[in-house]
């Protein structure tokens, strides 16, 4: 690396600093600054959190419940596999991330900018549905009767007047999704611990390492070419799905995780006066100062706190609560399975809120719907910001006439613009074609989105960085398994099946 | 010491309305009256006590701010006796209980209680961080730097 340590302190440092840069890809060089030190204490509030606050949706409650209630708690050993595979791109989003205070955007862009356009693209197409918000507040009506169109509605304008008048936008979707993740795994807790059994649990922990286990009718028979497909959504929704991955690089750098300390942080409306002037690109220490190392070695360790027990942990600990729950209503009612394999999507939902009001004397009948409507609301509105982020991170930076409104301006723009096309579609989405169709062609977009992002991670983490950052031999093989993972999956499912939804 | 009773509040509120959580839903589900007190009340006062007792231990230092692996222990010990209780409580009552009928015996069944109690304690920290973030905390850390020399449990924003 071509750097030296600068000066004592002060402007001799930064002078002597500002000469020595860091080339990476084809955009600006990063100048060289130091790293700052990691947090002391492995405290549970952070961007893992967050992710798995985000991560922990649909596919946790819902898809994979799904599953467990067609297959059996057997099938699980996909999610375990799923799961732990984003583990380790989570480490590798956060390499980036934490080495640079760049986005994986401007990783991609590095590289080459088409590749980054095309995950803009992506994002588009996939994430301005208000499939989420829908499908809960759906659930919200099966509870009250009341119209889901108000319930969709109203959330969606909350998430905007929520973040318009937030002072650090970051914090206030950490509070958020923390509070609402606790509520739903404590509320989760005590229901499983009212309808669950040791049996169920021991059911779950076995299926989780039930490794190789597919039914027959999923690879052939009359029912495969709707089952395969369903099993490679449900995988893309273990965990964080699609391109949330690559948004958690944005919350490392808006809660100033290594060298995103150095890059200004996304203020509400209400305080936008207080913008500080974002700089065109990142930043890289030097990787030869014994100092800065040491303290990488600090922030590994924070991001692998991160990574497996706040992410990992977490969601595998929702995950067994899920699975026991759907176990439990399989039990109680059998007829279930058979409403689900006749393709009535919503029985889950109905099956299992039901099968509980059975069970705990109608105890828990309505709190499944609650759950999912809670679930709906938090992905959309975490999905939103994170959305909003990305779109206004690469637009900043890549669109140069736009810098002139500021990071800040962007990122309202954006979310207020999928705020509003989200309430368009909501009168113009029929109740029949219903938000589960949405949320189907978002399983598959994602599934190749995560099979893009673990290639380009290969490339950025090692190309893109110095060699004594650079990921070893170990996990560069497993992002590869994983983006072959990911992507075989989806093209098995089309060209055996020829469909891919 | 005004401060530190406010810092009792956000555990018993926390276990509190866990356990009202239950009572409600039997409330929405159409459950008698005597039933939705029983098992909200069963299962709440004693979580809220848990909750007193942690904050308690919070503050005398036995337990770390923010660390999961304490409380989680704690949501393992704890939470099947609250449930214990639950069910003890309306079996008296109502002649039968929960689940406790359907387990093997008591043991299996408070081990799977401190597997759910598990997920209950991670949960529970979640919004507990979260309601001292806003709560008594700051300012109770501020008072305690400045006038005592007891060690600061390690809470330190990135």
């Amino acid at each position: 690396m071509d750097t030296s340590r600068g000066g004592a302190s002060g402007e001799t440092t930064e002078q002597a600093q500002e000469e020595r840069v860091w080339h990476a890809g084809r955009e600006d060089p990063m100048p060289i600054r130091k790293l700052p030190e990691a947090p002391a204490s492995l405290h549970i509030l952070g961007p893992g959190m967050l992710l798995a606050a985000l991560g922990v949706g649909l596919g946790e409650t819902y898809l994979w419940p799904r599953l467990v209630i067609l297959f059996g708690p057997e099938i699980r050993w996909l999610f375990f596999i799923g799961v732990t595979l984003q583990g380790v791109v989570m480490l590798e989003m956060a390499r980036y991330a934490t080495a640079t205070g760049e986005s994986i955007f401007f990783g991609a862009a590095r590289l080459w900018r088409p590749i980054m356009w095309l995950f803009f693209g992506i994002a588009v197409l996939v994430y301005i549905w208000p499939g989420h918000v829908a499908l809960g507040a759906q659930a919200f009506e099966s509870l009250t009767g009341i119209s889901w169109y108000i319930f969709a509605i109203a959330g969606l304008i909350l998430i905007g007047v929520i973040i318009s008048f937030s002072t650090i936008v970051y914090n206030v979707v950490e509070a958020i999704l923390s509070t609402l993740i606790g509520v739903l795994v404590v509320g989760s807790s005590i229901i499983a611990a009212l309808v669950g059994n040791l049996g169920f649990v021991w059911a779950t922990i076995t299926g989780l390492f039930t490794f190789g286990y597919v039914p027959k009718e999923v690879l052939s028979g009359p029912d495969a070419a709707t089952l395969f497909p369903l099993i490679v959504g449900a995988i893309a929704f273990a965990g964080p799905s699609g391109m949330q991955q690559m948004w958690y690089t944005l919350w490392l750098r808006d809660k100033g995780a290594g060298m995103g300390t150095y890059i200004p942080r996304i203020k509400g409306l209400t305080h936008m006066d207080e913008e500080e002037a974002m700089p065109s690109r990142g930043y890289m220490f030097d990787t030869e100062d014994p100092e800065n190392m040491e303290r990488w070695k600090g922030w590994r360790r924070w991001v692998h706190f991160d990574a497996w027990v706040l992410f990992w942990g977490i969601t595998m600990l929702t995950t067994i609560i899920y699975t026991v729950l759907a176990q439990s209503a399989l039990q109680i009612d059998p007829g279930i399975r058979e409403a689900i394999l006749a393709d009535d999507r919503s029985a889950v939902l109905d099956g299992m809120s039901g099968a509980f009001a059975q069970a705990g004397g109608a105890l828990m009948g309505g709190l499944f719907f609650v759950f999912i409507s809670v679930i709906g609301w938090k992905m959309t509105f975490g999905i939103f910001d994170a959305f909003s982020r990305g779109q206004a991170d690469m637009t900043y930076y890549f669109i140069r006439p736009t810098q002139r409104f500021g990071m800040n301006k962007l990122y309202f723009v954006f979310l207020w613009f999928v705020i509003l096309f989200g309430i368009a579609m909501l009168f113009v989405t029929g109740e029949e074609d219903g938000p589960a169709a949405i949320l189907d062609i978002l399983a598959v977009l994602s599934t190749f989105a995560m099979g893009a992002y673990c290639l380009l991670l290969l490339g950025t983490n090692n190309l893109l960085l110095p060699k004594k950052i650079r990921p070893n031999i170990i996990i560069n093989i497993l992002l590869a398994f994983a983006a072959i993972f990911y992507l075989g999956m989806l093209a098995y499912s089309y060209f055996r099946f020829g469909a891919i939804i | 010491m005004r401060v530190l009773r406010l810092l009792k509040i956000p555990g018993m509120v926390t276990g509190f309305v866990a356990g009202l959580l239950v009572g409600g839903l039997a409330a929405v589900a159409g459950a008698p009256t005597s039933y939705i007190v029983v098992s909200a009340l069963g299962l709440g006062v004693p979580l809220a006590v848990f909750g007193i007792i942690y904050d308690a231990l919070l503050d005398a230092g036995r337990i770390p701010f923010g660390r999961i692996a304490p409380v989680a222990l704690y949501g393992i010990l704890t939470f099947p006796i609250a449930r214990l209780i639950q069910e003890l409580l309306l079996t008296a009552i109502f002649g039968q209980g929960i689940t406790l009928q359907h387990e093997s015996g008591v043991l299996s069944f408070l081990v799977f209680q401190g597997i759910m109690g598990f997920g209950y304690g991670i949960g529970f920290l979640m919004i507990h961080s979260q309601i001292i973030e806003v709560s008594a905390w700051r300012a109770y850390r501020k008072q305690a730097k400045e006038e005592s020399n007891q060690p600061q449990t390690a809470e330190k924003r990135v």
